[in-house]
């Protein structure tokens, strides 16, 4: 435990970024005290990205020009007038995309890196990388090239990182957003002894239910740029469902499946495996689609469930073994033949948006299907009233909207290719609880949506909520595969999968 | 660890550079048959294993054939004579090089050539950035393609050179603009690790023994031949 004092303290906080009239932030006062995880919560565009960099010192001294009022408290200290050298040592940051904070080739030095900046005696040096590296328990990679590591050994090494500089408190700027399941447990409970060690935990997060694994003590919800909620974590799903209950969601409950529907996609005992890996990453599997089915696809990374979906629409083809589309073998079909059929949309809307306006983003697929102007228009429409976009001016450039919005525009403009089958790549990945639903909510209730859709995804309450089938891989083999309340409660194939299994009925969300 | 990477990696870059300098340098077939042969030792002191470098070097090999060819056709027999050495030694001091240096030196390299810190992390980043952005670029050429997307169309109207640009950009903007927005992310993450804020320690240390300083005064040596052979041969 340490003697010192180590709460965080926000007091009337304001910004403005440069060039914009509203506030980021509206006199934001919040303390967040040492020894404690402290959950930061709110929908895109609520502010706590803009809170986090206030915190950091980012803002001011890397987002210059916004006019900044208030000020941070690390204890009695003032941080206004730290270098980001001095914040630095004090306040620890670890960010979304732990790809992104990897800066050398070696994890050791990689650790070393902001002892180094601080131009640190070497001695000192590799005993902080050592005694952040045992925190951690990851002694065994430090000789280990980064490019090699999973993104949960990633991610420690990069808190590791924080932990070298010493710091006194730990902002975590959603730190599940690229994790799996098991790694994301593995992270809370880094979190969790962190915190229990003295060190004042600041996390922000929008997968709520995962980040309140972590039993945080403090929880502060934000909307547009103000607390609307600041109280005991246990009080915070009382207060949000109370909210709930006030605009009740529409809960598109997914049709039964039948086993009559029209086998649209299927796989004959598939084998694949990358050239040079250790292991095949589909080893055998045979799986149908059927019309009417909503399946969630689930499983830890590297099962192969996304080699799976790419099989699907002929980026890779089986080693071994077939895949039928429409009933028809696709042994020699090309991907732009068997988009008519099924439709993949990829995970991240950064892959795939290039075009000036809207309209020309959604043009591209039914364009590239040879289809006249008046098809295509009459397709856009349809597309962006199933993901309620309708509303958007076609000659409004895709990059100005939010991630939200961009993530349904990918959406949108696969669907304008009409497929029979829609394959989704982790559909709500970057997206808080609350827009991941209300999209999905969309999507399952048009009636003009796809026959059948499959969802890759993380997310097991979505897979309950939404599904009506969940087949669950692990190392390249589908080792259960049925009705979601039955697969997600089995406790020894989720455990096989390293997850936690679903027990009892959905009591999280009152419907 | 083979010989040659016991060396200090300044000398290596040392001999490095003076090699391709005096390759470029020569032109005598005679003083160039003995540079070819000088990389080609190196190359076999790398003892690299023939699948890491096999498509790299079926690549080169075709490159010197071509080149060859061409220089043959509309040159000189001398000429391609000349080419094709020069090319297969530098293929071979650069396979060398390429494949044995530990990429978490290359920094430090050159920062105790008196480069400063910047430039040096720079070259550390690009070493990583380069197969980020290939695997970038792989991920948005299969989101294209399930968008029905046809790098060489069937439709022969969509192959003229005006289109082709337009072509490109659903390969080219996605990759670009997901770089741009990374550079963003990457130098907060260096910036609040207090990169750039003062004089850094750069725990890797490198030390030149004897042998080293020997390699280096022979690069030299070897370079000053190669201008000396210029000037009196040609």
């Amino acid at each position: 435990m340490r003697a010192v004092n180590s709460d965080i303290q926000t007091i009337d906080l304001s910004y403005i970024y440069a060039g914009r009239d509203t506030s980021a932030l509206r006199q934001v006062s919040l303390t967040c005290r040492a020894s404690e995880i402290t959950l930061i919560v709110g929908r895109s565009g609520s502010g706590k990205t803009t809170l986090a960099r206030c915190i950091n010192g980012l803002i001011p001294h890397t987002y210059k020009g916004g006019t900044l009022r208030g000020e941070v408290r690390l204890a009695d200290e003032s941080l206004k007038h730290l270098s980001l050298a001095q914040l630095a040592r004090r306040i620890g940051t670890v960010m979304q995309d732990p790809d992104r904070q990897i800066v050398a080739t070696r994890v050791f030095y990689d650790i070393a890196f902001g002892p180094e900046n601080l131009g640190l005696p070497r001695d000192e040096i590799r005993a902080r990388v050592h005694e952040a590296a045992e925190q951690l328990h990851i002694t065994h990679l430090l000789d280990r090239d980064t490019h090699t590591l999973s993104g949960g050994e990633l991610q420690k090494v990069v808190i590791a990182g924080a932990l070298a500089m010493r710091p006194r408190a730990l902002l975590l700027d959603e730190p599940l957003a690229s994790l799996d399941p098991p790694s994301a447990r593995d992270a809370l409970a880094v979190f969790r002894r962190l915190a229990d060690s003295g060190l004042t935990v600041i996390m922000i997060e929008h997968r709520l239910r995962e980040a309140l694994g972590v039993r945080p003590e403090h929880a502060i919800a934000l909307n547009g740029g103000e607390v609307t909620f600041d109280g005991a974590a246990a009080g915070l799903l009382t207060w949000l469902d109370a909210k709930r209950n006030g605009h009740p969601v529409n809960r598109a409950a997914s049709p039964p499946r039948r086993d009559d529907g029209d086998v649209l996609l299927a796989f004959r005992n598939v084998t694949f495996a990358y050239p040079g890996a250790r292991q095949a990453q589909l080893r055998g599997v045979s799986l149908n689609v059927r019309a009417g089915e909503v399946i969630a696809l689930i499983g830890p990374n590297g099962a192969g469930k996304s080699t799976l979906c790419k099989m699907a629409i002929g980026l890779i083809r089986p080693q071994a073994g077939q895949v039928l589309v429409g009933g028809q073998d696709a042994g020699h079909t090309t991907t732009a033949q068997r988009v008519r059929t099924v439709g993949y949309v990829f995970q991240n809307p950064a892959a795939m948006l290039f075009a000036n306006t809207l309209g020309e983003e959604l043009a591209f697929g039914p364009r590239n299907l040879g289809l006249a102007d008046a098809q295509i228009a009459a397709r856009i429409g349809q597309a962006l009233a199933i993901v309620g976009l309708d509303h958007l001016p076609l000659d409004q450039s895709p990059f100005s909207l939010s991630f939200g919005q961009q993530k349904r525009v990918t959406i949108a403009s696969v669907l304008a290719m009409q497929p029979r089958v829609l394959i989704l790549d982790e559909p709500t990945a970057g997206l808080d609880d609350g827009t991941a639903e209300e999209l999905l909510d969309q999507l399952l209730s048009a009636t003009a949506r796809p026959e059948a859709i499959v969802m890759v995804t993380h997310d097991l309450m979505l897979a309950r909520r939404f599904a009506n089938r969940v087949v669950l891989m692990v190392a390249g083999q589908v080792i259960a595969d049925g009705a979601p309340d039955d697969v997600l409660a089995d406790a020894e194939v989720m455990k096989q999968a390293g997850f936690d299994p679903l027990a009892g009925p959905d009591t999280t969300h009152p419907r | 660890m083979t010989y040659i990477q016991r060396f200090d990696p300044r000398a290596r870059v040392t001999f490095y550079v003076c090699l391709t300098t005096a390759l470029l340098v020569v032109n005598d077939l005679r003083a160039l048959a003995i540079l070819l042969a000088l990389s080609a030792a190196v190359l076999l002191m790398a003892r690299l294993a023939w699948a890491r470098i096999r498509h790299v070097a079926l690549g080169v090999l075709i490159f010197i054939v071509v080149i060859t060819a061409l220089n043959m056709l509309f040159r000189s027999p001398l000429e391609a004579a000349q080419q094709a050495i020069r090319a297969a030694a530098m293929a071979s001091a650069s396979l060398a090089m390429v494949f044995t240096f530990d990429p978490a030196d290359l920094g430090i390299t050159f920062r105790r050539m008196g480069f400063p810190d910047r430039f040096a992390f720079a070259l550390d980043l690009t070493v990583r950035f380069v197969p980020m952005l290939m695997r970038d670029f792989r991920i948005t050429m299969d989101a294209q393609r399930s968008r029905g997307y046809e790098l060489e169309p069937r439709d022969r109207s969509l192959r003229s050179v005006l289109t082709v640009g337009r072509r490109f950009a659903p390969l080219i903007v996605p990759v670009v603009v997901r770089t741009v927005l990374e550079a963003e992310d990457r130098a907060n993450a260096m910036d609040l690790r207090a990169f750039g804020t003062g004089r850094r320690t750069w725990l890797r240390t490198l030390h030149m023994r004897p042998p080293d300083y020997v390699l280096v005064a022979a690069s030299f040596a070897l370079l000053a031949s190669a201008v000396a052979v210029r000037f009196t041969l040609g």
